[in-house]
């Protein structure tokens, strides 16, 4: 454990899938921050930026597209992956444009499938 | 001399002798003249003889003279007959034509009425025509027409229909005069429509979507021209809009509650169950697997049928793909104690939407294994066919009834000999296949014998 401990911020506004995806990527050793819309994870972010970011699209208040906005506007690099279940083309689109590093529904994959992805931007 | 002693005196003997030689010279002449009067009897008999025969030739002439003036007399009759019936006749045509007359003018009359009955409806039509020439010039324009691209009536004869109706696509791009359907029409001789969403511009700018048909006028064989209808769709792309966001909103609401019963199924599946809870487990979370494929696919289906899918190309490394799909029923096809064989040629790429590709294998091979009894065989194989990519789907299963194979691509359709008694399935998959197969520019066929198997054929550009 010489590494020093990723950090993971994720943006989710369902209670209960944030603390599902909170205690999976703790059992692999993770540090993980939490946001339940918008506004919590650009501040998370200012505060303390993470090592990669899962993203909900559709939050209360303040969206995931705002988030992104920011990431852009601060030239910030972490890589993101979007865990959403909104598949419209257009939505995928803007996701694209935001240099937005994987796009994932929800509701088409397990909850031990987030970890095998996230873990690739943690090496 | 002693004659003359014996005769009378010399005197009267002299006398005598010459009246002797008078009589002579008188009976010679006699002769002459009996000589000739010979001579004119016979000249006397010759003509006799010519003009018995002249006598006989003007008998004939006489007769066929006589003959012929009987013919005319014959023929002079005839032609009476036929002057009497001339007139008759003659009177009859003045008779006719005067009622022909009087015939046209009613025709005329009703076709007047009826042309200007069949101009009220063409001039009333809700949607827009323009009839124009084989060049494309426009001949007539209704009413609709005129009112929808806001020109003033009459202002747009004879000008070129391409120039007079500019349009473009979704995306506002201008469509080249070689790929509009009115030079199509006239090219191919045949009708056209439009097949995705396509805008028409006003004459002050604006534009508006139209769904459009132009169809080829023939005089016997001969191209005359075209005629085009077309019709605002601006209603109809509002509801489509309302349906599209409808579909996205519930799908992303049904997707919610899924994925927090597919997680905490998937999680309680890790842990130590005893056996019953873990076959129910198992069945709960691929229970909820197939409910998000369905609505994963429900908003395919959604998607496609709004024309907005696009695809996206990229290379495409086959034989990773299909090695990945193939795991992905890998617990359904052990179960059931199917074989699957694939066969790629290593590293054979291609240049696809892959998603799209993905997505038709997929249900391919879903199908392949689901309409496959225990003990059957799936093989999927690829090969390169100079410019194309083909791959076969071939299942021993079920099959597809022969009289019901025609219905395959419909949506909703499935076979009567696997409705029941086998898995769910919703007819959805290829109604979707054959919608995608077309929007990658591919073709798709398949052959099925009941109970011997079958074998679907994807064929797209390499």
């Amino acid at each position: 454990m010489d590494k020093p401990q990723k950090h993971v911020l994720v943006a989710e506004d369902e209670a209960f899938l944030l603390s599902m995806i909170r205690s999976l990527l703790a059992k692999h050793g993770v540090r993980v921050s939490t946001a339940r819309d918008g506004q919590e994870a650009i501040d998370s972010i200012d505060k303390d930026p993470p090592d990669l970011l899962l993203l909900d699209l559709l939050m209360p208040n303040v969206d995931g597209f705002a988030v992104l906005q920011h990431r852009k506007k601060k030239r910030l690099k972490f890589p993101v992956v979007v865990c959403t279940n909104l598949s419209d083309k257009k939505n995928i689109i803007k996701c694209n444009d935001f240099d937005v590093n994987e796009y994932l529904i929800k509701s088409d994959m397990d909850d031990d499938q987030i970890w095998n992805i996230a873990e690739k931007y943690l090496v | 001399m002693s004659k003359i002693t014996h005769s009378p005196p010399d005197g009267i003997a002299l006398k005598l002798k010459v009246l002797a030689k008078e009589k002579e010279v008188v009976r010679r002449k006699l002769v002459v003249t009996a000589r000739e009067k010979e001579v004119v009897r016979c000249k006397l008999v010759m003509t006799a003889k010519k003009l018995r025969l002249k006598a006989r030739q003007l008998a004939a002439t006489a007769r066929e003279k006589e003959a012929v003036r009987r013919k005319l007399v014959v023929t002079a009759r005839e032609k009476e007959v036929v002057r009497r019936k001339l007139l008759v006749t003659a009177n009859e045509l003045r008779m006719s034509r005067k009622t022909l007359e009087k015939k046209v003018l009613e025709r005329t009359k009703d076709l007047e009425k009826v042309r200007a009955k069949d101009e009220a409806i063409l001039a009333s039509i809700g949607e827009g025509l323009v009839a124009t020439d084989k060049n494309g010039r426009v001949l007539f324009v209704n009413k609709a027409c005129e009112r929808l691209l806001g020109w003033k009536e009459g202002e747009t004869q004879g000008k070129l229909l391409l120039k007079v109706i500019p349009m473009s696509d979704s995306t506002g791009k201008t469509i080249p005069e070689s790929e509009r359907l009115i030079t199509k029409t006239l090219k191919d001789r045949s009708t056209t429509t439009t097949t995705t969403t396509m805008y028409y511009k006003r004459k002050d700018g604006t534009s508006f979507p139209v769904a459009i048909t132009v169809a080829p006028i023939f005089i016997g064989k001969e191209l005359i021209g075209a005629v085009k209808v077309f019709r605002d769709i601006t209603k109809e792309k509002e509801i489509e809009k309302a349906r599209s966001e409808f579909m996205s909103i519930a799908s992303h609401q049904l997707r919610t509650p899924l994925t927090a019963i597919r997680w905490v199924l998937s999680s309680l599946k890790r842990e130590n169950l005893t056996e019953d809870q873990a076959k129910l487990v198992k069945t709960a979370h691929e229970t909820s697997m197939n409910m998000a494929s369905t609505i994963r696919r429900m908003l395919m289906i959604s998607h496609l049928e709004e024309d907005g899918m696009e695809p996206e190309l990229e290379q495409v490394i086959l034989q990773k793909e299909l090695e990945k799909i193939s795991r992905l029923h890998d617990a359904h096809r052990q179960r059931n104690g199917l074989e699957l064989a694939l066969e790629c040629p290593q590293d054979l790429m291609v240049r696809t939407d892959k998603q799209l590709l993905i997505e038709i294998l997929d249900n391919l091979l879903s199908n392949a294994l689901k309409y496959t009894p225990r003990g059957g065989k799936v093989r999927m194989s690829v090969t390169k066919e100079k410019e194309s990519i083909r791959i076969d789907v071939a299942d021993t299963g079920y099959g597809i009834p022969q009289e019901e194979q025609k219905r395959i691509p419909e949506k909703f359709f499935r076979a009567s000999n696997v409705a029941s008694p086998v898995e769910a399935g919703t007819g959805i998959g290829l109604y979707m296949v054959y919608n995608i197969v077309r929007l990658i520019g591919g073709t798709i066929s398949f052959i099925s014998q009941e109970n011997k198997g079958t074998t679907f054929t994807l064929l797209f550009p390499s």
